[in-house]
């Protein structure tokens, strides 16, 4: 068993290697000049306006959801579609009553108005 | 893709009833009034914790093992399995006015109930790491959720925080166990890890990894921490699910993993010591910590934890399938998920509008003014004692016995003492309830509440049953046990 892990741990080791030279040489010879823009959250972007530290308003969060839920959707699907013939009438059912669950949770949302904005 | 036959569908039948159920509640809860009470949810939650009630009947007799081994319909998972649906039944009729009053009788309510119990029952029946791993978070997610679902009382939030935040710590240690287990054996399947040789260091620290996370879902010491918050934080009839089902949910998997993949002598003598540890400090802090509580539902929790620490004097004192430790757990958390339930039914019935009855003063000279509930309240009392001639007795009697037998004298000493002291704390609220004079403050004049009534009612009626006539219920726990080998 530990004789074919060691290009694992040699690979590993030169990994870690690597990332060390390279941030001790850019430690050692990158320049360094101080400027307002430097400091900026952005250095190359919009300048911020306030704080980080600000509310959102929970519609954000809600769409967010919505949108990892159906994303989800789209991963079950898609391998499904792929494999469609194979998986034959069982695979048609299964896939059916989940695209149903996920359904009846989003009249379930509708309904309760939470997909209006205002 | 393996074939879908008629066994399939039969062993996942008591978990579709309540996760149909789920779906109805969410489908018919944007037609209903708002401002007025919801039965039709209740009528729907019931409905469907029957039908699971029925087909954990209707499955019960020979081992059916399904879905390419995953799931198995056997007795042992069955048992318990109705100790779940009875808790979550009895959660249900006495929410039907609790909820109400805590202002939460809304859909999600219902539904996250039976998602729950869906996942309790899932894990009862789970066979392999994967399904226990599947059951747990289906079951934990919604009842983190539950936990709180008041959301203007700040320490219902603050509990379901600290309930989610160490639950999701502990279900990464169970599933880093798992993925360490599959390392060692390239198995998933309870049965087929047993043919490994235990004594492989990756394996044990699989084990290891198990056992914690286990030790978490049900309280024992030294993974107890969140239990005292989150049972004085979540509403009270949230409470006593959680303190009867996920326990009991989690009993079952728990055993099911240790006898089932680890039940040989090797791997048993790894585990043993370890449990040891942690039944004897279960059943030590949880006492002595409980004694000190001025909060019903504190001291409840506390309870809880050394009631752990009861049932896991049989899994170490089993004796493997051969000693009775095994079938003594079983019926300890039948009694158990029965007669911690009970409490939180009273609290919930005797809770007013948006406040928790929750002060162990505030009982004084309860049984001038609600005679019923304190009597009730007396007899749940008495038995989480162990107090003949109810269940609580039988119970202890059996896991000591079990544990005595088979050599754990030390465990079996402790055991005992701890339950003497405990007597102290049981029977104050007793006192407080019969010998004082009653404060002002309750007159009983809300209608009376007849679903949480009847449910306390049910509750009180099986304690004294199991505690009266226990044959029944003992043997099926020994005929249980007998299978999963």
């Amino acid at each position: 068993m530990v004789p074919s892990f060691w290009p694992i741990l040699a690979y590993a080791g030169f990994l870690v290697g690597l990332g060390g030279a390279i941030l001790l040489i850019s430690h050692l010879l990158g320049p360094r000049r101080h400027q307002r823009a430097k400091h900026d959250t952005y250095e190359c972007g919009v300048a911020p306006v306030g704080t980080a530290r600000e509310r959102f308003p929970v519609r954000f969060y809600l769409v967010a959801i919505l949108f990892v839920l159906f994303d989800i959707e789209t991963v079950f699907l898609v391998p499904w579609a792929v494999t469609y013939r194979r998986l034959g009438v069982p695979g048609l059912i299964e896939m059916f009553s989940f695209i149903a669950v996920l359904g009846i949770g989003l009249y379930y949302v509708w309904r309760r108005g939470a997909l209006e904005w205002d | 893709m393996p074939d879908i036959g008629s066994a399939e569908l039969r062993v996942l039948l008591p978990v579709l009833a309540p996760l149909l159920g789920a779906l109805a509640v969410l489908l018919t809860d944007p037609y209903l009034d708002k401002g007025r009470p919801k039965l039709p949810l209740v009528y729907i939650a019931l409905g469907s914790l029957m039908a699971a009630w029925a087909a954990l009947g209707f499955l019960w007799g020979d081992r059916v093992v399904a879905w390419s081994g995953a799931l198995a319909a056997d007795r042992f998972g069955l048992y318990l399995g109705f100790a779940i649906a009875t808790a979550a039944g009895l959660t249900v009729l006495s929410s039907a006015g609790y909820a109400r009053k805590m202002g939460v009788d809304c859909g999600e309510y219902y539904s996250l109930l039976l998602l729950a119990t869906a996942g309790m029952l899932l894990l009862a029946m789970a066979n392999d790491l994967l399904m226990v791993f599947l059951g747990i978070e289906t079951m934990s997610i919604a009842v983190y959720c539950l936990a709180g679902i008041t959301r203007e009382r700040p320490r219902s939030v603050e509990a379901a925080m600290k309930y989610f935040l160490l639950g999701a710590f502990a279900t990464g240690f169970l599933l880093y166990g798992i993925a360490l287990i599959y390392g060692a054996t390239g198995e998933v399947r309870l049965e087929r890890i047993a043919h490994h040789a235990a004594n492989r260091p990756l394996l044990l620290a699989g084990l290891g990894f198990l056992l914690v996370g286990f030790g978490f879902k049900v309280g024992a010491v030294p993974f107890h921490m969140w239990a005292p918050d989150a049972y004085e934080g979540a509403p009270a009839a949230v409470t006593g699910f959680m303190a009867a089902g996920v326990k009991a949910a989690g009993f079952a998997a728990f055993l099911r993993v240790l006898l089932t993949a680890f039940g040989g002598e090797a791997a048993a003598a790894a585990w043993a010591p370890a449990l040891w540890m942690l039944a004897a400090l279960s059943m030590i802090v949880g006492t002595l910590s409980a004694l000190a509580q001025t909060n019903l539902k504190r001291m409840l929790a506390w309870s809880s934890v050394a009631h752990t620490g009861y049932a896991l004097v049989g899994v170490v004192g089993g004796g493997g399938v051969a000693g009775n430790g095994s079938a003594a757990v079983l019926f300890y958390v039948l009694t158990y998920s029965v007669m911690t339930l009970g409490p939180f039914l009273v609290i919930a019935l005797l809770s007013r509008a948006g406040e928790e009855f929750e002060q162990i003063d505030d009982l004084a000279g309860l049984a001038r003014r609600r005679p019923v509930a304190a009597a009730a309240l007396s007899l749940f009392l008495l038995s989480l004692a162990g107090i003949p001639p109810t269940a609580g007795f039988m119970g202890k009697l059996f896991v000591f016995r079990a544990a005595i037998d088979s050599g754990w004298l030390g465990l079996g000493v402790i055991g005992i003492l701890a339950t003497l002291v405990s007597v102290y704390y049981y029977l104050r609220p007793i006192v407080l309830m019969y010998m004082r004079e009653p404060r002002a403050e309750f007159n009983a004049s809300e209608p009376t509440d007849w679903a949480s009534h009847f449910a306390i009612g049910v509750a009180a009626l099986a304690l004294l049953l199991l505690g009266v006539l226990p044959s029944d219920a003992i043997a099926a726990s020994l005929e249980s046990v007998r299978g999963l080998w």
